[in-house]
């Protein structure tokens, strides 16, 4: 069984691709919507900088991490 | 909104004047015609202000827009703009920046802003929760302390919007940023904001943004993905950022230098100002919505006078060509950044700041000012802290810095003693190419832009490049059309800058509309494709003549509001200093431009155009494009 990991926030630019491709991948109703995403893209420190989370219904389909094109998330197996 | 997609669906209007708040649907005879984002900024800006109206007073309008692919998949897609009547250049203002996507999840493509606040006030929009709140409380602060304060108080969810001291206090070069970075920097939108006593713009949505057809839209996405990245220097643009031209544009010398009297030697250039320490103080990637690149910095500065600043910074290559090239600081990367901390936290734009200092510098120099002039200050190349001070005295209006804060037209009339020739502008706006050094596309459109000295025709003239690439370029985008290749791709140099410059200015233009970054690896996707998912996102069938047509209609809409203030051709012609005096490049010297030749490019571009030789706009034309019930009066 695979798991989506943050294996390395320090990389997150803040561009959302991973928070956008969440919502429009996984609603059924098939819209952009940041606010529906299981995905959190958090400010951290007043800065440029961020902190990830998932909500308790990511369903750890992977979508967020084929979007990341930072390096910050990773689908992977389970330890 | 019933039918269209892609659109959030309103515009929201706010008059500071009365309070009033209002909410109307937006068209869908604008988004056929202007797409959205710069296009119905344009139109909107043009039937909200009165002829003539003083950019400082609450007649201005501030407008903001958010394309229709802004805050969807798209990469690249976060591009959102503002307009408003430029105290700069007394014309239309547009300048764009990639992070007020959240407009579009509130519910609104476009913000309206009209009148003024009878003390300060900011903005609060939440969906339809919509305030004009009291803003004393960070009035007076800078940039970064009023976003602070206002996410303590909303939320860091919150997309903030504000100005600094510089826009406060009406200083003519004050910009507008977003989440203490992003910079709608350029034409004094930071004043016009100041004017109306709005301090900051809060803004935050759960919104949906629909898609019309969903599987022809993620297949688009997926063949978009797919030919994205197979593109070469991907890696380089997300390292260096817009600082991978740093080589190519030192050795075409479009590094001015001490206020244009020189460009900077290449070889000095790529030696001082040295890619291997800026990584070093490079502490991550920053990116606008929705880009895989992530182009802008983090910077740290771990050591020496600055250890501890950190900021993120939208333009690299603006910040080292403004404080670096224009002052004379070659090689000081800390002095650089400092230089652009202070101006994201007062609220300047780079580059007419920079070129104002550069000119006092001269000028002192010269022995035009001095000493008692500057109030104490001893000016000259490469002394940051005295040009961090004036930084700061143009932000607050104090001492020499009051008649900096006049701008590159005004501040050198008021010191008068020909100290005017040394002010290097194009209707205010202090021009970042050299024309001496090369003419493209890019430093040609400074001249005829109708915002002022600022590239509005971004393609690949900007450096030389190899026989038969241009045609091979046009193929691959499908731009300039066919039918025009023979005159418009012609010449030494396989293009014509006058007339390529109108295609390129539509197309950039169709990219502000949608919300797309007109960045290279943007630009290298073909028109039809934009036509394409622009149909399936939104419902609304275009192609790409379609598309480039909405382009073309939205700069002839922008050039109808300046001939309605009264612009001429005279206007539109390159700074005294291009024209009289020859450029030092390293062991060349590039002669003064010939005025019979800029002519006859100006010639071409309004010719390419359809516009009248004085540079009015033909009755065809505005037949042609529609525009008839828009300025019938021009």
């Amino acid at each position: 069984m695979n798991a989506t990991k943050v294996i390395a926030e320090e990389n997150c630019s803040g561009c959302l691709l991973c928070a956008l491709a969440c919502s429009f991948f996984n609603q059924p109703d098939r819209v952009f919507n940041l606010s529906k995403s299981q995905i959190k893209v958090e400010r951290i420190g007043g800065q440029n900088r961020f902190k990830i989370s998932f909500k308790e219904d990511c369903i750890e389909c992977g979508t967020c991490a084929d979007y990341c094109h930072y390096g910050v998330l990773s689908y992977q197996a389970l330890d | 909104m019933e039918g269209y997609k892609g659109y959030a669906g309103d515009v929201l209007y706010i008059d500071l004047d009365t309070g009033s708040i209002a909410k109307k649907p937006l068209g869908q005879d604008l988004m056929r015609k202007f797409l959205g984002g710069a296009g119905i900024n344009a139109q909107l800006f043009y039937e909200s202000v009165k002829a003539h109206s003083d950019p400082l007073s609450p007649g201005n309008a501030l407008v903001f827009g958010a394309g229709p692919f802004v805050g969807t998949l798209i990469l690249g897609a976060g591009k959102c703009c503002a307009t408003a009547k430029s105290p700069v250049s007394g014309y239309i203002a547009n300048s764009v920046t990639g992070s007020l996507g959240n407009l579009k999840f509130a519910g609104y493509d476009h913000l309206v802003i009209t009148g003024k606040a009878d003390k300060p006030v900011y903005l609060k929009i939440y969906n339809d929760e919509v305030k004009i709140l009291d803003g004393n409380h960070i009035w007076g602060k800078d940039v970064w302390d009023a976003t602070d304060e206002l996410w303590k108080e909303l939320g860091g969810e919150y997309t903030i919007v504000t100005i600094g001291p510089a826009g406060e206090n009406l200083v003519m070069d004050a910009n507008i940023i977003v989440d203490k970075y992003a910079g709608f920097s350029r034409c004094g939108l930071g004043a016009v904001m100041g004017s109306k006593n709005l301090k900051a713009i809060a803004v935050y949505g759960t919104q949906d943004i629909g898609v019309a057809d969903v599987d022809r839209f993620s297949d688009l996405l997926e063949r978009y993905n797919k030919d994205f990245f197979s593109q070469r220097l991907l890696n380089e643009w997300r390292v260096y950022g817009t600082l991978i031209s740093l080589k190519p544009m030192a050795q075409t010398g479009l590094y001015p230098f001490k206020n244009y009297q020189e460009a900077v030697d290449p070889d000095e250039m790529i030696k001082s100002f040295d890619l291997e320490s800026f990584l070093e103080i490079k502490g991550g990637d920053v990116a606008c919505m929705a880009c895989p690149i992530g182009c802008k910095h983090f910077i740290q500065v771990k050591k020496g006078k600055y250890a501890g600043l950190t900021l993120s910074v939208g333009c690299a290559n603006a910040a080292m060509q403004t404080w670096g090239c224009y002052c004379g600081s070659l090689g000081d990367w800390e002095g650089v950044f400092k230089g652009a901390e202070l101006c994201n936290r007062l609220g300047l734009d780079y580059y007419n700041t920079s070129s104002l200092i550069s000119w006092a510098i001269e000028s002192y120099r010269r022995g035009i000012i001095d000493k008692k002039d500057t109030e104490g200050i001893e000016l000259d190349w490469g002394k940051a802290e005295a040009i961090q001070e004036l930084i700061q005295e143009i932000a607050y209006r104090r001492g020499f810095g009051e008649i900096l804060a006049c701008g590159l037209k005004e501040a050198p009339k008021r010191v008068g003693k020909g100290s005017e020739s040394y002010a290097v502008h194009i209707k205010g706006l202090s021009t970042p190419f050299d024309l001496r050094a090369r003419i493209s596309s890019e430093s040609f459109s400074q001249v005829i832009n109708v915002r002022g000295g600022h590239s509005s025709a971004v393609t690949v003239t900007m450096m030389p490049r190899s026989p038969g690439q241009m045609k091979r370029f046009a193929e691959r985008i499908g731009l300039p059309p066919k039918d025009v290749l023979d005159r418009v791709l012609t010449g030494p140099e396989e293009f014509n800058p006058g007339r390529i410059s109108k295609w390129f200015e539509d197309n950039v233009t169709v990219f502000d509309s949608l919300g797309i970054c007109q960045f290279p690896p943007f630009q290298r996707v073909n028109l039809s494709f934009w036509a394409e998912i622009y149909s399936a996102l939104t419902g609304i069938e275009m192609d790409a003549p379609s598309l480039l047509t909405a382009g073309e209609r939205a700069c002839n809409m922008r050039k109808a509001f300046s001939l309605r203030e009264g612009a001429t051709r005279e206007e539109d012609f390159p700074p005294k200093r291009f024209m009289t005096e020859a450029l030092k490049f390293g062991k060349e010297e590039r002669g003064p431009l010939k005025e019979e030749y800029v002519n006859e490019l100006i010639d071409d571009y309004y010719h390419e155009r359809g516009w009248n030789m004085d540079g009015t706009i033909s009755e065809e034309k505005i037949k042609e494009l529609e525009l008839n019930q828009y300025f019938g009066g021009v």
